[in-house]
C-alpha cells in the first residue's frame, strides 16, 4: 500500500526525481566550482608584473704584458678551457737581450760607484790634510798677538809707574823748594818749573793709563782670537754619504728593472684566468703585440646573475613582498624562483634587444637577480613577480 | 580571499606580459563563467512563447571564442582589421539558420586567425576548450525550455470528470503537470483530455499508462514525450 498524505492522497515518492534534480543542478555546482578554482587560483599567485632580462656576461680579457712576438697560441674562437690553461705564449727574446742589457748597465754603474767612492776618499784625505796646516799656522799667530799685547801691557805699566815715581820725586822737591821760596832762598820761578813738571808727569800718567786700558783691550781680544782658533782646530767629517747616494740609488734602480724584466718572463705564458669558453682569438702565432694588447676574450660559462629591467610604472613591485621568479623563454611555463640581489640606483637605458618597438628608446630600472641554473650567458629570460 | 569588490578586480586583473597556456585556460575560463551567467540570466528573464536553446548555448561559445580571438591578435591593430573583414566576409555570405552554426563558424575563424598569428598554444587550447565547452552545454542540456516532458492525452467515457484518481496517478509519476486541453465531443458520450506532464523519470513511461488505464472510465491513452534534442 501506498504511502499516503493527511488527505489520504498518495504522497510522492521520496527520491522520485532525485537524479533528475541532481542532473539539473550539475551546471550550477559545476560553474561555482570552476570560479571557485578560478579565484583560488589567482589567489595563489597572481602575476603582478613580467618583464623581459638578460643574464651576464662574464668577460675576461687575456692581455700581453709586455711588448713581443707571440710564439704560440694554444685556442681558438669559441674553444673550452680551464683555469690555467695556457692559452698564449710570448717569445722571449726580447725579454732576454733586455735583461743582458740590463745586467751590463748595472754593472757598469758599479764601477762608476766604485770610481767614485775612490776619489771621493782621496779628496777628503787631502782636505783633512790642508786643513791641519793652515790651522797650526792660525794659532801661532793667535799666540804672538796674545804675546806682543801683553807685552805692550806691562811696558805700558811700566812707563806709569815710572812716570808716578818721578812725580812723587818732583813733589817732595816742589814741597822743599816752596818752603825754600818760602824763606826766600829760592826764587819763586824754581818752584813754578817743578810745579809744571809734576802737572806734567800727572798728565803723562793719565795718558799712559788711557793707552794701558786699550791694550789690555787688546790682550783680551787676542786671547778670545787664540781660544776661538783652538777650538776650530777640530776637523769637520767629510759628507761622503750625500756625494755618494745618488750612485746608490742608480744602481738600485737598475737592480729593480732586472727584477722587474725576470717578472716579466715568468709572465709571458699567458694562462687563461677562469674557466669558460674563448670568445675571440685577435691574434695568431708570429704576430707581434704591444703590451695591454688584447689577445683573447674568454667568457664565464656560469651566469652569475640576472639582470631584468622593470619600467618605471611596475616599480612598486620591488618594494612588495612579492616572489620573484625567472623562465628560459623556450620553457615559458617552468619558473624558477629567484631572488633579488640589488636594485640600480638609477633609471638607465634599456639594452636595444629588449626595446619592443625598434624605434622607440625605452628606459628602465635595472635589478639584479641570483642566476639559474641552465641560463646561456646574455640570453634574454622571462622575470615575473608573483604575489 | 578577496574582501571587497576592488580586491576582487584586481585579483582577477592578468594585464601582464606574454602569455602561456595556463594563462590561456585562465583567460577562456573566466569568459565561458561568464558567458554561461549572461546565459543564464537571459533564459531566466525571458520572457517570450520560447527561446531558442542554440541562442542560449551560442551565448556561451561567443564568449570563449570571442576570447580566443581577441588573444590572438593582441594589440595588432593589422590583425584586427584582417579578423573583421574574415568575419563579416563569413557572415554576410554564408547562410546560417542557427545562432549556434554561428558560433562554430566563428570558433574556426578563431583557430584560423591563432594559427595564423602564430599563436599555436592557444589555438589548441582555443580550439580544445570551445569543443569541450560545446560538449558540456549539450550533455547538461543547457538552455533546454522544456518544463515538460510530453504531453498525455486520453478518453474518457461518459460525461465524468477525471477526477481525484487521475490526479493522484499523475501527481504519483510526475512533478507537475497541467490540464491543456478538455474537448467534449458532444452528447456526453466521451471527453478528450490532455495534460502536459513533467515526469519524475522520463524513462520509465509504462508505469505512468498502466495506471492511467487502470483508472476507471479512461478509454484511450496516447503520451507523446517530447526529445529534448528537438528545438519546440
Amino acid at each position: 500500500m501506498q504511502p499516503s498524505d493527511v488527505r489520504g492522497r498518495p504522497r510522492r515518492p521520496l527520491f522520485a526525481g532525485l537524479r533528475r534534480r541532481l542532473f539539473r543542478a550539475l551546471p550550477f555546482v559545476a560553474w561555482t566550482g570552476l570560479l571557485v578554482l578560478v579565484l583560488g587560483y589567482q589567489q595563489r599567485g597572481q602575476v603582478l608584473a613580467e618583464v623581459r632580462g638578460i643574464a651576464s656576461i662574464e668577460r675576461h680579457r687575456i692581455t700581453a704584458p709586455v711588448a713581443g712576438t707571440l710564439a704560440m697560441v694554444s685556442v681558438g674562437d669559441h674553444d673550452t678551457v680551464t683555469v690555467g690553461q695556457i692559452v698564449a705564449a710570448l717569445g722571449d727574446e726580447e725579454l732576454r737581450l733586455r735583461m743582458s742589457r740590463a745586467r751590463v748597465e748595472l754593472e757598469v754603474l758599479r764601477a762608476e760607484f766604485r770610481r767614485e767612492e775612490g776619489r771621493v776618499a782621496l779628496d777628503t784625505a787631502i782636505d783633512r790634510s790642508d786643513r791641519a796646516g793652515g790651522r797650526v799656522a792660525d794659532l801661532r799667530r793667535f799666540h804672538r798677538d796674545v804675546e806682543s799685547a801683553a807685552l805692550d801691557v806691562l811696558s805700558t805699566r811700566a812707563e806709569i809707574e815710572e812716570s808716578a815715581v818721578r812725580q812723587r820725586g818732583v813733589g817732595i822737591e816742589l814741597r822743599r823748594i816752596h818752603e825754600l821760596v818760602a824763606r826766600g832762598v829760592e826764587p819763586p820761578s824754581r818752584e813754578t818749573d817743578l810745579a809744571t813738571e809734576h802737572q806734567a808727569l800727572g798728565v803723562r800718567i793719565d795718558e799712559l793709563r788711557a793707552i794701558l786700558t786699550t791694550r789690555e783691550i787688546h790682550v783680551a781680544a787676542a786671547r778670545e782670537r787664540l781660544a776661538a782658533g783652538e777650538v776650530a782646530s777640530v776637523d769637520p767629517a767629510v759628507d761622503a754619504d750625500a756625494l755618494l747616494g745618488p750612485f746608490r740609488w742608480r744602481i738600485r734602480a737598475q737592480e729593480v728593472e732586472l727584477e722587474t724584466i725576470a717578472y716579466l718572463r715568468d709572465q709571458i705564458t699567458l694562462r687563461a684566468p677562469i674557466g669558460g669558453r674563448v670568445e675571440q682569438v685577435f691574434f695568431r702565432a708570429g704576430e707581434r703585440v704591444a703590451a695591454g694588447d688584447v689577445l683573447a676574450v674568454v667568457v664565464e660559462e656560469r651566469v652569475r646573475s640576472v639582470v631584468a629591467y622593470v619600467p618605471e610604472t611596475m616599480r612598486v613591485v620591488l618594494g612588495s613582498s612579492a616572489r620573484v621568479e625567472v623562465a628560459d623563454p623556450r620553457t615559458p611555463t617552468r619558473f624558477v624562483p629567484a631572488a633579488v640581489e640589488s636594485i640600480g640606483p638609477a633609471v638607465a637605458p634599456t639594452p636595444r634587444r629588449l626595446w619592443r618597438d625598434p624605434q622607440v628608446e625605452e628606459w628602465t630600472l635595472p635589478v639584479r637577480l641570483a642566476a639559474q641554473e641552465g641560463v646561456v650567458p646574455g640570453q634574454a629570460v622571462i622575470v615575473r613577480w608573483r604575489r | 580571499m578577496p574582501t571587497s569588490l576592488d580586491e576582487l578586480l584586481e585579483l582577477l586583473d592578468t594585464t601582464v606580459g606574454p602569455m602561456t597556456v595556463g594563462d590561456f585556460l585562465l583567460h577562456l575560463t573566466v569568459a565561458f563563467l561568464l558567458g554561461q551567467l549572461v546565459a543564464w540570466v537571459y533564459v531566466w528573464t525571458h520572457r517570450g512563447m520560447s527561446f531558442s536553446r542554440s541562442q542560449a548555448h551560442a551565448l556561451v561559445m561567443l564568449a570563449v571564442i570571442v576570447t580566443t580571438v581577441m588573444l590572438a591578435v593582441g594589440d595588432n591593430v593589422v590583425g584586427a582589421f584582417g579578423v573583421f573583414g574574415a568575419l563579416a566576409m563569413i557572415r554576410f555570405r554564408t547562410p546560417i539558420k542557427d545562432t549556434r552554426d554561428t558560433s562554430f563558424l566563428f570558433l574556426a575563424v578563431a583557430v584560423g586567425v591563432a594559427v595564423g598569428t602564430r599563436n599555436l598554444g592557444l589555438a589548441v587550447v582555443g580550439a580544445v576548450f570551445a569543443s569541450l565547452v560545446a560538449v558540456y552545454l549539450t550533455v547538461v542540456r543547457f538552455g533546454d525550455s522544456h518544463r515538460h516532458d510530453g504531453l498525455l492525452r486520453l478518453r474518457l467515457a461518459g460525461p465524468t470528470e477525471p477526477g481525484a484518481d487521475l490526479d493522484d496517478v499523475l501527481r504519483q509519476h510526475c512533478s507537475s503537470f497541467s490540464l491543456l486541453h478538455l474537448r467534449d465531443t458532444g452528447a456526453g458520450i466521451e471527453r478528450e483530455v490532455a495534460y502536459r506532464l513533467r515526469l519524475y523519470d522520463p524513462e520509465q513511461t509504462a508505469p505512468l499508462l498502466d495506471d492511467v488505464r487502470g483508472i476507471p472510465g479512461v478509454g484511450t491513452v496516447s503520451l507523446l514525450m517530447q526529445h529534448h534534442d528537438e528545438e519546440p
